[in-house]
């Protein structure tokens, strides 16, 4: 009978584990009770059975104690260990030098980009009561689209547009657990902010500032250095303002208590407290702070019809509970709007700033994925660093062959061996490390300036200096690791005849490393190459109008009822050629609104999200836009005023047909359609193309005045602009942006990552080149007998130089290989997130493969052809 | 008296060395405990205890011949020492000693 036999694994591993002298009764004894167990039990339920037992056994007197050969000499071999790796540090300076500088330029690179990430999640991390700030965001579910966003549009807490209706209030009152709740409105930003103007004596500044609900300065902890914590706004017209502000005006925060200040020429407002400046480190920026009162007057230009509403929770409230009556918050008020739905969220506050993106609606996120694109570049950075440490070692080893087969026949052990390499790497990589930390110190200000970036090393964190520290060992071991494995393991016999070959495993190996470190910086290559083509396609494309030479300023103060002499006396001064102007900066148009628009042959169903702006005559003139159908505006028709225009975009979702003479209406203006504008970007070219209407209102009281200068005279026209508006406005500050800048920095993220991301791929590109450098100085040197062989049986030059490149270059062609899948698959992804973007081309990946073949062939041809030229007599002399 | 550091689990396994004489290893033992005391023990627990009692010097043990069961592998036997047989006897006098002057109707309720 063949008798069944148990499994096999538990033996091996109880041989593995246990004392030598237990082993054979332990399996004697747990076969026997096996025989039995499949008797009882059959087969299937006793190996089970068996497994169970087997694993009982490895209990503390049947396990192996390690060996622990008594040491009582640390300090005295951690001192030898030391020497010797000083020498051999000395003894290789090229190599040396090879080393840390690449290991020390991954290092930067990953300092700075830690420091970077660090910076950026510590924003807005600073307040007392973080855990219970809650920023809330609407979703508006329309018939087609979900929308969302921070900002609130008051249409929605508000349709009968009650500007007492702060939903901060609402919400306090009607959700227990809500402990505070503040709105927050920034008055600079897009589409109508612009920099207030404060007057105090003869002083006169523009100064970007926000308004606010009263319990705002109690939720978020900006700390107060002067006045009253308790009354900040106990009237209407009190105002925070910062230190800044305070010292711009009256020279010290003390001396601004109880001041008054002049705002937009038409209202006086009493300082109250001063707040200290904001660091970069926090998402709200402001150096002013409004009463809410001021904007429910009626008192205050609004940047837009929307804005942000913070929560405080109380302590231990039941964030689920509140946050699920947040949601349909405002159900109620909207049957207005039977087409649209509109909820409510909570974000964290802190995680705000990294969620900007709402998907269907919802943040799903933004800058975080930024970082996170990062944290691999960094680690990919600092793995290709390691990657070269190891293969130089390795390629090294046969140098030092020798020396580890006489130090294994004198007796040391593998352990020690182990821990000599180990020491000698960790020792580099703290070298590397200190290098590094001097590198980024010295380039952090170029950096900051650069990306307009506010990072700071921190050198009084002492956490900094452990991870610094804890970093620099791991590198070492990282990379110490397997060259340390492979030397310590070289057999004494083989070392010592000098018949010493790579193994096929430690060569594919090595091919290995080479390859994975060429696919990383193919890939970096070919991500930033695309990322800086996408990025200038994105800045200097066609966007249907002419955005040059356009110069805009606010419209506040007495250019509100002096619009037409302003126009007049402006167009007569030099270097100016047309003035116009727009309820909104052309470049970017942001504001959207559905229900106050009516025309001709509506449906009840038809929901159009139009980009209204009212402009000047002559806009359409200035601007170059096309018409492409019927006419523009026209002073010398009299109903022009009373007329629109709409685009391409809006005929085809209003659905209606010969658009041209039939009416439509904005909120109370009612008037014929007399043309329809060709399709052009209203903002960045992230978004599609909208849907606009367009209207003549030249006694608008807001808006952009809009300069358009002549070609190389921008000096002069702005000395002309300065000139007048300082005379028909004395009370107001000159400000002015120029249009194409201001559109440029719609771009701002994408080309700090796209410079970062220029100076990462040329560091990581350096990196890999030190690496195969290195590694055809240590084959040349192997090779250095077959190559004065060769030159003697007649080998050319160029023969010489073929032979070795080839090896090289074909690793390099497999990497490319490797890389461009992967690049196109991310960069295709990346690209789908523009409306508008490039091509990937086959030239990029071209291109990029080129490149890297050169660079690779460079890279070795150094050392090829200084091994290729040398006389054969000298290298075949000694054997 | 003589400190005996033996626990109950010890005194059992050494008892059942005493019993099963020539044939004391791993497995029987097991079984034997199983059979007389029904008391369910795993072959590793055993060991452990049988290898304590050796550390101990109250057992001691050798290597059985090979045979051709249990895939050719020898038992180790166990037999009991000069110094577990005085331990057992202690221990059995010092409770007869306490069973003696127990009053007749002491365990009764």
């Amino acid at each position: 009978m063949n008798d069944p036999i148990p499994p096999k694994w538990p033996g091996t591993l109880l041989n593995r584990l246990c004392k030598y002298h237990l082993i054979e009764e332990i399996e004697g004894d747990l076969e026997e009770c096996y025989t039995d167990w499949v008797v009882n039990y059959g087969k299937h339920k006793a190996d089970w059975i068996y497994t169970w037992h087997a694993l009982k056994f490895l209990r503390a007197y049947a396990l192996k104690r390690p060996q622990i050969i008594p040491q009582t000499n640390y300090m005295t071999m951690l001192s030898n260990h030391l020497k010797l790796a000083k020498r051999q540090i000395i003894n290789g300076r090229g190599y040396t030098v090879l080393n840390v500088i690449s290991l020390s330029l991954g290092l930067s690179a990953f300092i700075a980009i830690a420091l970077w990430i660090q910076s950026e999640r510590s924003v807005d991390t600073f307040h007392e009561n973080g855990d219970q700030l809650y920023a809330l965001f609407y979703t508006e579910k329309g018939a087609d689209n979900t929308v969302g966003g921070y900002p609130i549009p008051f249409e929605f807490v508000s349709p009968t547009w009650n500007q007492k209706d702060a939903l901060s209030e609402q919400l306090k009152q009607a959700i227990p657990g809500i402990q505070r709740a503040a709105e927050y409105h920034p008055l600079y930003e897009l589409p109508w902010g612009y920099a207030h103007t404060f007057r105090a004596g003869d002083e006169i500044h523009k100064i970007e500032g926000a308004v606010v609900t009263r319990d705002f300065l109690d939720m978020f902890s900006f700390d107060i250095m002067a006045g009253s914590e308790q009354n900040i706004f106990s009237d209407p017209y009190d105002i925070a303002i910062s230190q800044k502000m305070a010292e711009l005006f009256f020279d010290s925060p003390k001396n601004a208590i109880g001041q008054s200040l002049r705002y937009e020429n038409k209202l006086n407002l009493v300082v109250t407290a001063v707040f200290e400046n904001i660091k970069s480190n926090s998402s709200m920026q402001f150096d002013y702070l409004l009463n809410w009162e001021l904007n429910t007057l009626g008192k205050i230009n609004r940047a837009s019809n929307k804005w942000v509403t913070y929560v405080q929770l109380e302590e231990n409230a039941d964030r689920q509970g509140i946050s699920s009556q947040v949601t349909g918050f405002l159900d109620e008020r909207l049957s207005e709007y039977p087409n649209v739905k509109v909820s409510l969220g909570m974000m964290p506050f802190a995680e705000k700033y990294l969620y900007n993106k709402f998907e269907n609606g919802i943040p799903v996120g933004g800058k975080v994925d930024y970082l996170f694109t990062f944290s691999w570049v960094a680690i990919c950075i600092l793995l290709l660093a390691c990657i070269n440490f190891a293969g130089l070692a390795t390629a090294r080893s046969v140098r030092r062959s020798r020396e580890i087969g006489v130090r294994k026949v004198m007796g040391s052990s593998r352990l020690e061996l182990n821990s000599q390499f180990l020491t000698e790497s960790i020792l580099l990589s703290l070298l590397s490390m200190f290098i590094a930390i001097v590198f980024v110190a010295i380039t952090l200000p170029l950096l900051n300036n650069l990306m307009g970036l506010h990072i700071e090393m921190p050198y009084r964190e002492p956490y900094a200096w452990g991870f610094i520290l804890l970093l620099s060992i791991l590198v070492g071991l990282l990379s110490g690791a397997y060259p340390s494995i492979f030397l310590s393991s070289l057999k004494v016999t083989t070392v010592i005849k000098r018949d010493f070959k790579f193994s096929p495993t430690t060569v594919m190996m090595q091919r290995g490393l080479v390859i994975l470190q060429s696919v990383l910086a193919v890939i970096m290559l070919l991500v930033t190459v695309v990322v800086y083509q996408q990025t200038s396609y994105v800045k200097n494309s066609d966007l249907g109008y002419d955005r040059s030479n356009v110069i805009y300023v606010p419209i506040e103060g007495d250019l509100v009822e002096k619009y037409h002499l302003l126009k007049n006396e402006l167009e007569k001064m030099p270097g100016i050629s047309l003035v116009d102007r727009s309820s909104e900066a052309p470049h970017a148009m942001n504001f959207e609104t559905t229900a106050p628009i009516n025309w001709q042959s509506k449906q009840p169903g038809d929901n159009v999200g139009f980009f209204p702006t009212s402009v000047g005559f002559d806009y359409i003139d200035m601007m170059q836009l096309e018409i492409a159908e019927g006419r523009g505006f026209s002073r010398s028709i009299a109903s022009d005023t009373n007329s629109f225009l709409i685009n391409e975009m809006a005929v085809k979702q209003m659905g209606i047909e010969a658009p041209i003479g039939k009416w439509i209406s904005a909120w109370d203006k009612k008037g014929k359609i007399i043309g329809i504008l060709k399709d052009y970007h209203i903002n960045s070219l992230h978004q599609p193309i909208k849907p606009v209407i367009m209207d003549v209102k030249e006694d608008l009281t807001f808006g952009n005045l809009l300069v358009k200068t002549n070609v190389g005279q921008t000096r002069t026209a702005i000395e002309s602009i300065e000139q007048t508006l300082s005379r028909i406005n004395p009370n107001y500050a000159v400000e002015y942006e120029f249009m194409d800048t201001e559109y440029a920095k719609l771009y701002r993220y994408e080309e700090t990552v796209s410079s970062l991301a220029n100076v990462f791929t040329i560091i990581s590109m350096v990196i890999c080149c030190l690496g195969l450098f290195g590694l055809a100085m240590t084959s040349a040197e192997q090779r250095t007998k077959e190559i004065g062989i060769r030159k003697v049986l007649g080998a050319t030059l160029l023969d010489i130089i073929g032979i070795f490149s080839n090896s090289f270059l074909k690793l390099t062609m497999i990497s490319i290989l490797i890389a461009i899948p992967i690049a196109w698959w991310l960069l295709d992804d990346w690209l789908s997130g523009y409306a508008y973007h490039i091509d990937l081309s086959w030239y990029y990946f071209a291109a990029a493969a080129l490149f890297t073949l050169m660079l690779t062939a460079l890279s070795i041809s150094v050392q090829t052809i200084q091994t290729a030229l040398m006389n054969p007599v000298d290298t075949l002399k000694s054997e | 008296m003589r400190k005996t550091y033996i626990g109950e689990l010890e005194e059992v396994v050494l008892l059942m060395v005493a019993m099963l004489q020539e044939e004391a290893y791993g497995v029987a033992i097991t079984k034997e405990i199983e059979l007389q005391l029904n008391r369910k023990m795993s072959v590793s627990a055993v060991h452990a205890t049988l290898h304590r009692l050796e550390g101990k010097g109250y057992a001691q043990s050798y290597m059985g011949g090979a045979t051709m069961q249990r895939g050719g592998r020898r038992k180790r036997y166990f037999k009991v020492t000069k110094l577990g047989s005085q331990v057992l006897t202690d221990i059995q006098e010092a409770r007869q000693l306490l069973w003696g002057q127990l009053p007749p109707n002491a365990l009764t309720t």
